[in-house]
C-alpha cells in the first residue's frame, strides 16, 4: 500500500511478469550454458589424458595441469558463469539494460521506468497519473515484443553437441579398452597417485631389475618378460643402451624378449619399447668382487700342542696335516650379499695307480661333496669349521656382491693333506766305524730335525762281544735334550765316554734316536755308528795294521820318487841346455814338475797319517818307548820330506822351465834338481828302513802282549778252578774253608750243582778262546820270524812248537769239560807260566828303575824324546779324563737332575 | 798275518736304516736314583785316574830342570789336585771341566817352554 505522503508506482504487473519470464530464460540458458562448460572441461581434459597417454606416459605435472584446466571450467568458469548472468541479472534494471543491448528503445524505456518506480517523490514534484501511464505505455510496447529475442547469444547447444561428442567418444574408449579408459581416469583424476601407465603391451616388471649391475666392460644379456595378462604382445620389442644403436628381439615361447648387448663401461639408461610400452632402467655396469685376501686358519691335530696358525692361501693351494681343522677367510673389493662353498674329496691317486684294490664290499669309496656354512660379513666371508681326512679335496667357494654381481669364477682352495713325517736324527762329526780304547772319549753332535716339533732326542747303544765271556753286553740309552712342540731342531754335543757307563771293550752300535708329538711313533733312529772298544791290545793290532797301510803307501810313493829320478836323470844325459829349452823337453819337464807336486802331495798325506798312529800309540800306553822313537823320528822324516825335500825338487824343477834363462843355467838348474832329488830319495828309504824297525818292534812288543794276556787266561782259569775247590764258610763255628765234592763229580749229573755246572761250561768256553789264540800266536810267530831272521824269534817259536802248546791246551780244555779239576788246574798253571817266561824272554831285559824310558844314560836327544812322550800322554790322559767328566756330567743333565746347559 | 775278528768285523761293516722302535717310558725314579750311582761312582773312578795323573805330573816335575817348566808343572800339579777333590765330591759341572782345559793347556805351555 502506497504511502499516503508518497507517490510511489510500481510496474504493471504483465511487464514484471515478462520481465521475470525473461529472468527465468535467462538464468536456465545461462546456467545450462555453465553446467554444459563444466562438464565439457571434464571429458575434454579426461579425453586429451586418455588419448595422449595411449602415446606416451603424461608426466604427473602434465596430467595436473590437464585435470586443472578441465576442471577449471566447471570450478572457475561456471559459477563465474553463473554469477555473471544470474547474480548480475537479477534486478529489473540489469534486465533492462540486457533487453537494452538487443532493443534499444525498449531497453531505455524499461530503464525509465524501472527508475520511475523507484522513485519516491512527493505528488508536487511528480504525477502519480502520469507515472503510470509511462508505465502502461512501456508495457504495452514491451507486450508486443518476445523478451526471448532480447536474450544474449547462447551456446548451449554447441557445447550439448560438445559434450555429448565427448561423452560417445568417452565411451567409445571405454568400450574398446576398459582397462586403458580406467587407467587414464585413475591417472587424469590423480595425477600424482602410483597408478602405472597403462599400457596394451606390458612388461612384467618385477622381473627386470632398476637399477641392473652388470659387469664392467663384459657383454650381458637382459630378458625382458611380459606379463601373461598383456594385452597385447607384439612379436618384436627393441632396445638401446643410451644413445647406441636399437638392437630388436623377437618374443620368444616364454613370453619374453631376450637382448645381448656389448660389454658397456659407462653407466646410462636402457630403453625398451614393445608395442605402446616403453620402459627405461639404470644400467651400472661395475667391476666383479674379486678376492683380495684368502687366508685360512689351522688348527692341527690336538697331540702336536701347538697354537692354530694361519697360513696365506690367495695362490688357491692349502697343504696341512691330516687330521687339521681348518677355517676358511676371504676378503673381497666388495660387500658381499651371498657366498656358498662346497667341500668336495677327491679320489686318492695311490688308488688309481694300480694299488691293490679290495673286493668290491670293501672298496673304500670317496667321501660325498657337501655344503659348507659361510657367513657373509661386509666384504668379507668365513667358512665353518671343516675337518681334514687323508683324502684330497677342492674347495669351490662362490660368492656375490651386495649389487647381484658374482665373481667372474669360483675362488678354488685346493686341500692337500700330508703325513706327519717321522722325525730325523744324524749324528756328525764322527765316522761310521770308529776304534777307540775304553778310556777314551768320543764327541760327536747329534742333529734331529722334524716338521713340526721334537720332544726328545737321545742316544742308544748296544753292545756285542767279539768273543764269549759270559758277560752280559752293554745296552744304554741317555736322554740327551728335551723338546717342545715348537722345537723343529734340536742339535746337542755328546760327549760319550764308554768308562762312565760302565762299557767294558766290545763291540758297540750306537745311535742317536729323535721323538716327535706323534702318538704310537716312538723313536727314529739314526744311521748308527760302530765303536769297536778295544783292549789295549785289540788297540795295538789295529795300529800295527795301520802302520803297515802306511809302510807300503811310502814304499809305493819311492818307487814312483825313484821313476820320477830316473827320468830326469835321462833327460839330463841325453840332452844340453839348447835342447832342454825346446818345447818337447819342455813340455816334458813340466810333467816331471807335476808329479814331483803329486809326491808331495801324497807324502804330506802319508805324514799325517803317520801322526795319527803315532797319537793313537801314545794313547795305548801298552807300546814300548823305543818303538814310539822310531814311529816318531819316521813321522819326523815324512813331515820334513812333504813340507821341504819334494817341494824343493819340485821348485827347482820349475826353475827349468824359466823362458829367460839361458841354456846353461837351465842344465845347471836340471842338475841341481837331480841332486836335490837324490837326496830326498834317500832319506825316504832311511824312513822306510825306520818305519820297518819300528813296525818290526811293534809287532813283537803285540807279541809279547799277547803271550802275556795268554798267560794271564790261563791264570785265571786256574784260579777259578781252584776257587771252586772251597766252601763258603760254613755256618757252624768251625774255621777255614772246607772242599766242596766238586772233585770227581761227572758233568751232567745230578752229583754237580748246577752252579759248577755253569763254571765248567765257562771255563771250557775261555780256554777254547785261549787255545785259539795262543794257535794264532805261534802261527804269526812263524811268519814274523821269517821275515825278521832274529834268533829271539826263533827260539820262541820253536820252543812253542816242541811244546805241543797246541794240543796240549786241546787236551786242557777237553779235561776241563771232564771236570778233571786238579789236572786241569796243573796243566793250566804250568802253560801259564811257561808262556809269561816267553814273553818275557821276547820282551828282553827292561833297564834298571823300571819301565816307561828315560833311563838315567840316555843321551839328551832321548831324554828329551822320552819327556814330549810323557808329555804327550798325560795330554791324552787328561783329555780322556774331561772327555769322561763331560759325560758324566751329560749323564746328569739328561736326566734333569741338573739344569740343562742353553 | 792273521786278520782277527776284530779287524774283520771292522771291514764288514754294518748298516741300518732309521726305523721306528715302540715308544720307550720315560725315566722314573728308580732310573734316576741308577743314574746318580753311576755318576758318583763314575766320578769317583775319573777322581782316582785323575789322582794318578797328578803323581805322573809330579815325577815328571822331579826329572826337570828349566825353572819354567818346573813352575808350570807345578800349576798342573796343583789343578789336578783341585779337580781331584772336585771328583771326590761328584762335582762334574762346567766349572770342572773348564779346569780340565786349563790342565791341558799348562801342559803344553810347558812342552813348549821346554823346547825353546
Amino acid at each position: 500500500m502506497s504511502d499516503p505522503t508518497s507517490s510511489r508506482s510500481p510496474i504493471p504487473e504483465e511487464l514484471r511478469k515478462q520481465l521475470a519470464d525473461f529472468q527465468q530464460h535467462l538464468w536456465r540458458i545461462k546456467i545450462l550454458e555453465a553446467v554444459l562448460a563444466g562438464v565439457f572441461g571434464l571429458i575434454a581434459s579426461f579425453l586429451l589424458v586418455f588419448l595422449l597417454e595411449r602415446f606416451f606416459p603424461i608426466p604427473p605435472l602434465f596430467r595436473l595441469v590437464i585435470l586443472i584446466a578441465g576442471t577449471s571450467l566447471a570450478s572457475i568458469f561456471a559459477p563465474l558463469w553463473v554469477r555473471r548472468w544470474v547474480y548480475g541479472h537479477k534486478r529489473e534494471e540489469q534486465l533492462a539494460r540486457l533487453i537494452s543491448k538487443k532493443f534499444p528503445k525498449l531497453g531505455d524505456r524499461l530503464l525509465g521506468i524501472v527508475e520511475l518506480q523507484d522513485q519516491d517523490e512527493s505528488k508536487q514534484a511528480l504525477s502519480p497519473e502520469l507515472r503510470e501511464a509511462a508505465m502502461i505505455h512501456v508495457a504495452n510496447q514491451a507486450a508486443k515484443r518476445d523478451m526471448a529475442d532480447a536474450l544474449p547469444s547462447s551456446r548451449h547447444k554447441k557445447l550439448a553437441i560438445g559434450v555429448g561428442a565427448a561423452a560417445l567418444i568417452t565411451a567409445f574408449g571405454f568400450a574398446i579398452s576398459p582397462k586403458a579408459g580406467g587407467n587414464a581416469f585413475k591417472r587424469w583424476l590423480m595425477p600424482y597417485s602410483e597408478t602405472e601407465h597403462y599400457t596394451f603391451t606390458q612388461f612384467d616388471l618385477d622381473q627386470i631389475p632398476d637399477p641392473l649391475v652388470i659387469p664392467w666392460g663384459e657383454p650381458f644379456s637382459i630378458t625382458l618378460p611380459l606379463k601373461e595378462k598383456s594385452d597385447e604382445k607384439p612379436g618384436i620389442a627393441s632396445a638401446r643402451y643410451g644413445g647406441q644403436d636399437w638392437l630388436e628381439a623377437s618374443l620368444g615361447a616364454d613370453n619374453a624378449y631376450r637382448f645381448e648387448f656389448a660389454g658397456q663401461q659407462a653407466k646410462d639408461q636402457l630403453t625398451f619399447k614393445a608395442g605402446d610400452a616403453t620402459h627405461r632402467i639404470t644400467v651400472e655396469p661395475e667391476e666383479r668382487p674379486a678376492v683380495t685376501a684368502f687366508e685360512a686358519q689351522v688348527s692341527l691335530p690336538d697331540y702336536l700342542e701347538l697354537q692354530p696358525r694361519t697360513i696365506d692361501v690367495r695362490t688357491g693351494t692349502l697343504t696341512t696335516l691330516e687330521g687339521s681343522k681348518v677355517v676358511l677367510k676371504g676378503t673381497f673389493n666388495r660387500e658381499l650379499k651371498s657366498s656358498e662353498a662346497t667341500f668336495i674329496p677327491q679320489t686318492k691317486e695311490d688308488l688309481a695307480e694300480g694299488f691293490e684294490q679290495p673286493n668290491d664290499a670293501g672298496q673304500p669309496e670317496t667321501p660325498e661333496a657337501s655344503a659348507l656354512i659361510t657367513t657373509v660379513s661386509n666384504n668379507t666371508l668365513t667358512t665353518g669349521l671343516i675337518e681334514l681326512s687323508d683324502y684330497p679335496a677342492e674347495i669351490p667357494v662362490n660368492f656375490t656382491s651386495i649389487k647381484g654381481l658374482a665373481g667372474a669364477s669360483p675362488f678354488t682352495v685346493k686341500v692337500r693333506t700330508s703325513q706327519d713325517d717321522a722325525p730325523s736324527s744324524y749324528l756328525q762329526g764322527i765316522k761310521r766305524e770308529v776304534v777307540i780304547l775304553a778310556k777314551e772319549t768320543l764327541t760327536f753332535e747329534s742333529v734331529n730335525e722334524d716338521d713340526f716339533g721334537l720332544k726328545e732326542i737321545g742316544i742308544e747303544w748296544q753292545g756285542q762281544f767279539t768273543t764269549p765271556t759270559g758277560k752280559d753286553p752293554a745296552k744304554g740309552e741317555m736322554i740327551l735334550k728335551k723338546g717342545s712342540p715348537s722345537a723343529t731342531r734340536l742339535t746337542e754335543k755328546v760327549d760319550f765316554s764308554p768308562l762312565t757307563h760302565g762299557i767294558e771293550p766290545q763291540r758297540l752300535i750306537l745311535r742317536g734316536y729323535a721323538e716327535d708329538y706323534k702318538p704310537g711313533r716312538g723313536r727314529i733312529y739314526s744311521e748308527p755308528i760302530v765303536i769297536y772298544i778295544l783292549t789295549p791290545d785289540e788297540h795295538a793290532q789295529i795300529l800295527k795294521a795301520r802302520f803297515e797301510r802306511v809302510i807300503n803307501e811310502l814304499e809305493d810313493l819311492a818307487r814312483r820318487e825313484q821313476n820320477n829320478l830316473d827320468d830326469n836323470d835321462r833327460l839330463n844325459k841325453l840332452n844340453d841346455g839348447e835342447k832342454l829349452q825346446n818345447e818337447d823337453n819342455q813340455n816334458k819337464l813340466a810333467q816331471q814338475k807335476e808329479k814331483e807336486a803329486e809326491n808331495a802331495e801324497k807324502m804330506q798325506d802319508i805324514a799325517k797319517k803317520m801322526e795319527d798312529i803315532f797319537k793313537d800309540a801314545a794313547r795305548n800306553g801298552n807300546i814300548d818307548p823305543k818303538t814310539m822313537k822310531q814311529m816318531q823320528e819316521a813321522m819326523q822324516n815324512m813331515k820334513e820330506l812333504g813340507e821341504q825335500d819334494l817341494p824343493k825338487v819340485e821348485e827347482k824343477l820349475g826353475e827349468t822351465q824359466n823362458q829367460k834363462a839361458t841354456p846353461e843355467k837351465t842344465k845347471k838348474n836340471l842338475k841341481e834338481a837331480i841332486a836335490e832329488q837324490e837326496e830326498a830319495l834317500k832319506k825316504m828309504q832311511d824312513t822306510i828302513a825306520k818305519a820297518n824297525d819300528a813296525n818290526e818292534n811293534f809287532e813283537q812288543s803285540t807279541f809279547v802282549n799277547r803271550l802275556k794276556k795268554a798267560a794271564s787266561d790261563e791264570g785265571w782259569i786256574a784260579n777259578a778252578l781252584i776257587n771252586s775247590f772251597r766252601y763258603e764258610e760254613s755256618n757252624d763255628d768251625q774255621e777255614g774253608d772246607k772242599l766242596i765234592p766238586i772233585l770227581g763229580a761227572r758233568p751232567g749229573s745230578k752229583d754237580l750243582d748246577s752252579v759248577y755246572e755253569r763254571l765248567i761250561k765257562d771255563l771250557v768256553k775261555k780256554q777254547n778262546e785261549t787255545t785259539t789264540d795262543v794257535r794264532w800266536i805261534q802261527e804269526d810267530l812263524e811268519r814274523f820270524h821269517a821275515r825278521t831272521k832274529k834268533p829271539e824269534h826263533k827260539e820262541i817259536y820253536e820252543a812253542m812248537k816242541a811244546s805241543l802248546i797246541d794240543i796240549e791246551l786241546e787236551n786242557l780244555r777237553e779235561d776241563i769239560s771232564k771236570n778233571r779239576t786238579f789236572t786241569s788246574t796243573r796243566l793250566a798253571k804250568k802253560w801259564a807260566r811257561l808262556l809269561k817266561e816267553w814273553a818275557e824272554k821276547l820282551e828282553g831285559p827292561k833297564p834298571e828303575g823300571g819301565g816307561g824310558g828315560g833311563g838315567g844314560g840316555g843321551s839328551q836327544e832321548e831324554k828329551d824324546f822320552e819327556f814330549m812322550l810323557k808329555v804327550l800322554r798325560m795330554v791324552q790322559a787328561e783329555q780322556d779324563i774331561r772327555g769322561r767328566t763331560r759325560s758324566l756330567e751329560q749323564l746328569m743333565r739328561s736326566l734333569n737332575l741338573r739344569k740343562q746347559s742353553p | 798275518m792273521k786278520m782277527t775278528k776284530l779287524t774283520a768285523l771292522i771291514s764288514a761293516g754294518l748298516l741300518g736304516l732309521g726305523h721306528a722302535e715302540p715308544e720307550k717310558k720315560k725315566p722314573t725314579e728308580a732310573e734316576k736314583a741308577q743314574a746318580l750311582q753311576t755318576h758318583r761312582k763314575g766320578s769317583e773312578k775319573t777322581a782316582i785316574d785323575q789322582d794318578i795323573q797328578t803323581a805322573n805330573a809330579q815325577e815328571l816335575r822331579a826329572e826337570q830342570t828349566n825353572m819354567k817348566v818346573i813352575a808350570l808343572l807345578m800349576e798342573v800339579e796343583m789343578l789336578m789336585a783341585e779337580t781331584t777333590d772336585r771328583l771326590e765330591d761328584g762335582n762334574t759341572d762346567g766349572d770342572t771341566i773348564a779346569i780340565q782345559t786349563e790342565i791341558i793347556e799348562k801342559i803344553y805351555e810347558a812342552a813348549k817352554a821346554k823346547s825353546q
